[in-house]
């Protein structure tokens, strides 16, 4: 199994969970982040001031799937999220060792 | 049913048989609609039962061991066991019978753990209780609601004395003021307001434990905890009586309810059982009200009656105090004729209420003055208000002066959202926002909000006014907001639409215009909190779901919002009511979006006027003054720079280079009398070319206008302007374009002649219809538009001191600013700033106007007349550019702009 994060543009959400849907991925978890990579976040300017916002607003997507489809949930990903503008984000897959659903105990594959 | 059995194991076995049987008859008569009453106090009798039976068993037959009692405290005591509650036991014994007391006590609690209780217990002498009642608030408390259950008779009796004259009667006023404090620690850990959605029975606000609260401050100041007694010494009214028996039946038998199907001592009242319970009592689905809602609605009026009356009635036995009683009969400063101001109230003299309060300006004045003087309203006069209100008839809210008092409350500075939420517990918020009185204890049942539609509104309020200390760029936008009375009856309103069938927001804003329209507000102020109701989840649904960096996104929103004021409230709105939903739901990550789209948007809407004087501006601009006046050197005379530049507006002082900033001073200074200059500069790697004009103001009326005009009819495609008007009459105006039709090789001619043109014009030599006609160009259908996006002219008067300020959205096309720029000359307009961009297929035009004696316009019949002008004028030429066949209005238009006949 693998575990796929992926930092996408906060307004990209609804496309990568639709896409993510229509594929076959039924359960993610999504949250509000905040961080930076190349971009270093940015300045504005406000009434002459300026203000730094050091931290842009990203959101997290993360999916865990089996093996077998992990490929197609990257690419998946990288087309819903894609604008070709700095700041797109990143996915990062890791090896999961195991899952249990909590309710029945199912492990493995089965508890996805 | 019980009986002495010497085998303790049968016995067991025997009794927890028995328990069962018992307590599924309990259970059953419980789903046969069994009072919660009844419940508690059958579960009571049947634990009385077993305990008796127990004391009785191991004592071996000696019924009357002397010595020893067996007690009941706390709940327990009261009678009111709860079907999964912890049973409070005391040992009460003589000193001589400690050894005793400690066998049977073992004996009796083994027992009880076995059959599955949850008991609480202790062994005490009087003594011991005495002194540890006076040190220790918990045991005080459970010991004053001591019950005998079995044993030495004359024993507990003396215990009752003692206790009562050593700890109960001493340091009341101490007692109920730590029981207070217990309490409000108890709200900030299960709910600190009565209105979450998933509350706590028993612990939360407006839960049982108020009603022990009340029970407990009643013992301590008046010696009986009965609501018969206490009627009857008129410390409660048969009114606040009733409603305190059917909370705490609804309350009863709701956490009955959630006992037994829990099967465990389960307080709170999940949206799971919620559901399960509105089903059992028989509410169901509306198709605007879930079963659900409804239920909850009850419990919302129950647990706010019970929160208000225990809070009422603990602050008056407080206050009760023989110290505070002569300080009540002080007398308080009288004003206004009807009101009396004490240190911490306001009242108004039992003696005149009758009178006073049959006026319903004068009751809001009540709650204005509470705000105004940081006062709270007597709780005599807040118990007798709501009846005394429903004496009012319903126009007296709609006076001039009820008005004026309610908007005034609405304005601030402070206490606003205190002032109104005292206002809606005595139901008079309703009264002037009927709409306020459907949602009274609505719930919003999804995991999303925390507090019901009237709390999360009240609450929301009370966030925007949080703002107003903050650092945050959110606070200084809210303190720059003028009309804040708008922003929080926006507040107010924004969710008043829920609850209905159509969708709240556009229920919301009909609420919204009966509203505006109740307290007399005029066309303006209707539409401003017509839009921020409508709107409200706009903002946040662009900045988090859309593309901020397109510009699309961002016009499309700046169009909807219009102006900069009304951007400002509606971001403020925004986060207060994202912070409303409970705490923490407003996040940095939220804020942060917000924030961006708030300042691109302002971007498009504001113009030139748009910096403040703060300290770190003006610092900037004298750091770049200094550094024209260096790079100046002597080129000028010394007194005629620093006028000049005194007088530079701070967009072209922090945008522009410094050489920039010194050829438009060297250009600006050759300026005459009766002639105009044009400077012309391409830029390659843009491939646009920027015109500066300057002129005397003086030299011809619609300088502005007319560049406009030349430049369309020479072709030239305008992607921005600026004008800004200098100190000794000089206007300089900057245009920026692009020249499609120009070839690479003939640019220097085509500079020539467009200059030569706009000086033509300026000076008199022609018009611009003279231009348009040679040309021939102005009008054609530059490119086809299928589909039109509205045009929309805004008239801002809030946003700048000195200017009125119009905000034009429209579909571009060539000669389009001509076509403004002419409407507001010939509304007798003077342009002194403007901002032209254009964005794609988009313009977003701001100018800045006076009329010609250099006034604001103010008036709203004036604005509405001026934005009725201008868009027709933009529609008809729009129309007559794209339509083949215009309607005859438009073609009159269209012939006295573009002076062609069609």
């Amino acid at each position: 199994m693998k575990k796929i994060e992926a930092i996408v543009k906060p307004f990209k959400l609804e496309e990568v969970k639709d896409a993510l849907t229509e594929m076959g991925v039924f359960g993610m978890t999504v949250s509000e982040v905040r961080g930076f990579g190349r971009q270093k976040g940015h300045k504005e300017a406000y009434r002459g001031t300026e203000y730094t916002i050091e931290f842009v607003p990203k959101t997290k997507v993360e999916v865990v799937v089996a093996d077998t489809l992990a490929e197609k949930v990257v690419e998946t990903i990288i087309r819903a999220a894609k604008t070709g503008s700095i700041g797109d984000g990143k996915i990062f897959v890791y090896d999961l060792d195991s899952v249990v659903r909590i309710r029945t105990g199912e492990t493995g594959d089965h508890a996805l | 049913m019980l009986r002495k059995v010497p085998d303790r194991q049968s016995a067991i076995h025997w009794t927890r048989a028995a328990l069962d049987v018992s307590r599924q008859a309990i259970e059953a008569a419980h789903a046969h609609g069994a009072t919660g009453m009844e419940v508690v106090t059958a579960l009571s009798d049947l634990a009385d039962e077993i305990l008796r039976d127990l004391a009785h068993a191991h004592r071996e037959g000696s019924s009357d061991v002397p010595g020893i009692a067996l007690v009941a405290l706390g709940g327990y005591g009261r009678r009111e066991l709860a079907p999964y509650s912890d049973i409070d036991l005391m040992f009460l014994y003589a000193p001589d019978c400690e050894a005793q007391a400690g066998v049977l006590s073992t004996a009796i609690l083994h027992h009880l753990w076995d059959l599955g209780f949850q008991v609480g217990h202790s062994l005490r002498t009087i003594v011991d209780c005495v002194a540890l009642g006076q040190s220790d608030l918990t045991v005080r408390t459970a010991l004053m609601e001591a019950r005998r259950l079995a044993g030495d008779e004359a024993l507990f009796e003396a215990f009752t004395r003692r206790y009562r004259a050593d700890v109960m009667q001493k340091g009341v006023q101490e007692f109920i003021g730590a029981k207070l404090e217990e309490r409000r620690q108890e709200y900030s850990r299960y709910g600190a307001t009565n209105f979450l959605l998933e509350p706590n029975l028993k612990k939360g606000r407006g839960g049982l434990r108020d009603l022990h609260l009340l029970v407990w401050t009643a013992l301590a100041r008046h010696g009986t905890s009965s609501f018969e007694d206490l009627t009857a010494k008129d410390l409660l009214s048969a009114d606040d009586t009733r409603s305190l028996q059917e909370a705490r039946e609804f309350l009863w038998r709701t956490r009955n309810d959630l006992h037994f199907h829990a099967g465990r001592a389960q307080d709170v009242l999940t949206f799971e059982e919620q559901i399960r319970i509105a089903g059992l009592r028989g509410f169901t689905d509306l198709p605007h009200l879930l079963a659900v809602e409804q239920f909850m609605q009850q419990y919302y009026r129950h647990s706010t009656r019970v929160c208000d009356l225990a809070t009422r009635f603990t602050s008056q036995a407080l206050r009760g105090s023989a110290r505070q009683r002569l300080a009540a009969l002080w007398p308080g400063r009288r004003i206004e004729q009807w009101f009396v101001l004490t240190q911490d109230q306001i009242t108004v003299p039992t003696e005149l209420r009758k009178e006073a309060l049959t006026d319903g300006a004068r009751v809001i004045r009540l709650f204005q003055l509470a705000q105004q003087q940081g006062l709270r309203v007597n709780d005599d006069l807040v118990q007798e208000l709501p009846e005394r209100l429903g004496t009012i008839p319903d126009l007296d809210f709609l006076s001039e002066d009820a008005r004026r008092n309610f908007l005034a409350i609405l304005s601030g500075p402070d206490r606003v959202s205190d002032t109104l939420a005292a206002m809606h517990r005595v139901c008079l918020l309703e009264r002037l926002i009927p709409a306020f009185g459907t949602v009274h204890g609505l719930m919003q049942f999804n995991a999303y909000h925390k507090y019901t539609v009237d709390h999360h509104s009240l609450l929301a309020v009370g966030q925007a006014e949080e703002l107003g200390d903050g650092k945050s760029m959110l606070s200084q936008v809210y303190r720059e907001i003028k009309r804040k009375d708008l922003l929080h009856l926006a507040l107010l309103l924004h969710d008043l639409g829920k609850g209905q069938e159509d969708d709240h927001s556009l229920v919301g804003e009909r609420i919204a215009q009966e509203t505006a329209a109740r307290l007399g507000l005029n066309e303006h102020e209707t539409q401003l909190v017509m839009m921020l109701v409508r709107d409200h989840l706009l903002m946040a649904h662009t900045a988090f779901r859309r593309d901020l960096s397109d510009d699309k996104v961002v016009l499309r929103f700046a169009r909807k919002v219009g102006t900069p004021e009304a951007l400002k409230m509606l971001y403020v709105l925004t986060a207060a009511d994202i912070a409303a939903v409970g705490p923490g739901v407003l996040t940095q990550w939220k804020e942060t979006l917000l924030g961006e789209l708030y300042v691109k948007t302002l971007e498009e809407l504001d113009g030139e006027e748009g910096a403040e004087a703060t300290e770190a501006v003006g610092f900037r601009r004298d750091e770049v003054r200094r550094d024209v006046l260096r790079a100046a050197g002597d080129r000028f005379a010394p007194a005629w720079l620093a006028r000049h530049l005194e007088g530079w507006p701070d967009r072209w002082l922090f945008t522009m280079s410094v050489e920039r900033i010194v050829a438009h001073l060297s250009w600006m200074a050759r300026v005459e009398e009766r002639s105009a200059l044009v400077d012309v500069r391409h830029d390659d790697a843009t491939g646009t070319t920027e015109y500066a004009v300057y002129a005397r103001e003086t030299l011809i009326p619609g300088i502005f206008s007319k560049i406009a005009g030349v430049l369309a009819a020479k072709g030239v495609q305008i992607l921005d302007a600026q004008i800004a008007t200098f100190v000794d009459g000089v206007v300089v105006d900057v245009f920026r374009v692009t020249d499609p039709d120009c070839p690479v090789d003939a640019r220097a001619r085509r500079f020539t002649a467009v200059s030569g043109a706009i000086v033509g014009v300026l000076e008199g030599r022609y018009t611009v219809e003279d231009l348009l006609r040679d040309s021939g160009r102005f009008g054609r259908a530059a490119q086809s538009v299928p589909l039109r996006t509205p045009t929309v002219v805004q008239v801002d008067t809030e946003t700048s001191e000195r200017y009125t300020i119009l905000d034009v959205f429209a579909d571009d096309r060539q000669g389009l600013l001509y076509v403004i720029t002419r409407a507001i000359f010939d509304l007798g307009l003077s342009v002194h700033a403007a901002r032209i961009s254009t964005k794609l297929d988009q313009v977003v035009d701001v100018f800045y106007v006076t009329d010609q004696a250099g006034h604001k316009i103010i008036a709203p019949d004036r604005c509405t007349v001026i934005s009725e002008a201008i868009t027709a004028r933009i529609e008809a030429f729009l129309g007559a550019a794209q339509d083949a066949r215009p309607q005859a209005q438009r073609i009159s238009c269209a012939e006295k702009i573009t002076g062609r006949k069609p």
